[in-house]
């Protein structure tokens, strides 16, 4: 998973999040590129740096980067489910639906603390798919991507709630991937631990 | 209370159980769910005292001990499916793998304990867990197994907003993760909708 030409690094670049280094772990302290429509500085700081702003803000930058993967999983969703058919396609219409769903509690929450929500990119230069395998594979990705993402971010959460909901999210994001994974015909629980990296 | 419940199709039949459910229900409509918890997610009274204890714990410590009772449960009721004799070959392979992954969840809690100084608690006997020794088929342990399993995410689910090192929230949202993939294999064994909520609490 997660090769060349859909690699992580690719992923978070088209959600506007940069990648220091081989571990999602430091992307946090990574500004990337914007191509997203709004701040994308990465999930938040890592621990080795000092926070800056209050909590609230220090939140709503992670919500914010949070944001823009769930609104690049819901344009990915939409690339794929063209190609899907059958019992793939009623499981990529209900995914599309959680990461919508996903996606309005983050801005209702960003709202809630008084940040500016970061708007969909217009587009993502997502991959080419060439039918109904490379759709589940990209998915699988797009997923793989945001549990590494989530699980990073998670501890730089100021707000218990929060934190609990992230981990509602990561934890369906880690049930889509499984769905996926058994349609590909790979293990759909394959590590006890589920870090969304290879 | 009765040791021999059974679970089918996620519908309880037996009063006692009912009544824990229609109070679960009503607790959490009145919104307990989320801060008291103690009621949430599961149906099997007597897994509640476990749940409880998850609900109840404050502190990291605290916290990993009532996690590492929970692994541990799930670890001698999988253990106890597994040599039931009930399975078929497919499921029988589905419990081993949640088995050897829930006690992997239980070995990295009990070192994560130790490094705070805390001794971790004795397993559980599989005499010890309510509800088991009735189940009489594999779709009742299957449902068995998803109870358990939904009552898990929603401690994990709790325990994020109770930890507080850094590490240890990374960890438990791995095996919470994990915990909701274990659900997929359930529902699919049970012929249930594999993803049903887009935000996985435990709190059905």
């Amino acid at each position: 998973m997660l090769q060349d030409p859909v690699s992580r690094r690719r992923l978070l670049g088209l959600a506007g999040l940069g990648l220091a280094g081989s571990s999602a772990a430091v992307l946090a302290a990574c500004g990337g590129g914007d191509k997203g429509g709004g701040g994308g500085g990465g999930l938040g700081k890592t621990t080795e740096l000092e926070p800056e702003g209050t909590a609230a803000s220090r939140d709503v930058v992670v919500l914010n980067s949070a944001l823009d993967l769930e609104n690049m999983a819901v344009a990915a969703y939409r690339a794929a489910l063209p190609l899907l058919t059958g019992a793939a396609l009623n499981a990529g219409k209900t995914f599309l639906e959680h990461e919508r769903e996903h996606a309005d509690a983050l801005t209702e929450a960003i709202r809630q603390l008084g940040g500016a929500p970061n708007k969909p990119s217009r587009g993502y230069d997502f991959p080419r798919l060439a039918g109904q395998r490379a759709a589940l594979t990209f998915a699988a990705d797009v997923e793989s991507t945001a549990i590494a993402a989530y699980i990073d971010a998670l501890p730089r959460l100021t707000s218990p709630d929060l934190r609990g909901t992230a981990a509602a999210i990561v934890t369906d994001e880690a049930e889509h991937l499984a769905v996926l994974s058994g349609a590909l015909g790979r293990p759909q629980a394959p590590r006890a631990f589920v870090t969304g990296k290879a | 209370m009765s040791d021999r419940l059974s679970i089918r199709d996620g519908d309880v039949d037996t009063a006692v159980v009912a009544r824990y459910e229609r109070t679960r229900r009503e607790a959490l409509r009145a919104g307990l769910g989320t801060g008291a918890g103690v009621l949430a997610a599961a149906t099997i009274p007597g897994l509640l005292g476990v749940r409880s204890a998850f609900a109840q714990a404050d502190g990291d410590a605290e916290v990993l001990l009532a996690a590492i009772r929970l692994e541990q449960t799930a670890v001698v009721a999988y253990g106890a499916a597994a040599s039931s004799g009930l399975l078929d070959p497919a499921f029988l392979a589905t419990t081993k793998l949640l088995r050897g992954q829930e006690r992997e969840h239980a070995d990295a809690l009990v070192a994560a304990l130790r490094q705070l100084g805390g001794t971790p608690p004795p397993a559980p006997r599989a005499r010890d867990i309510p509800g088991l020794r009735g189940l009489g088929d594999q779709r009742e342990i299957a449902s068995f197994a998803l109870e358990l399993e939904t009552m898990a995410v929603a401690a994990y689910y709790e325990a994020h907003q109770k930890l507080r090192a850094a590490p240890l929230l990374r960890t438990g949202a791995q095996i919470m993760a994990n915990e909701g993939q274990h659900l997929v294999l359930l529902r699919e064994a049970l012929n249930r909708p594999p993803v049903p909520n887009a935000f996985e609490t435990g709190k059905q």
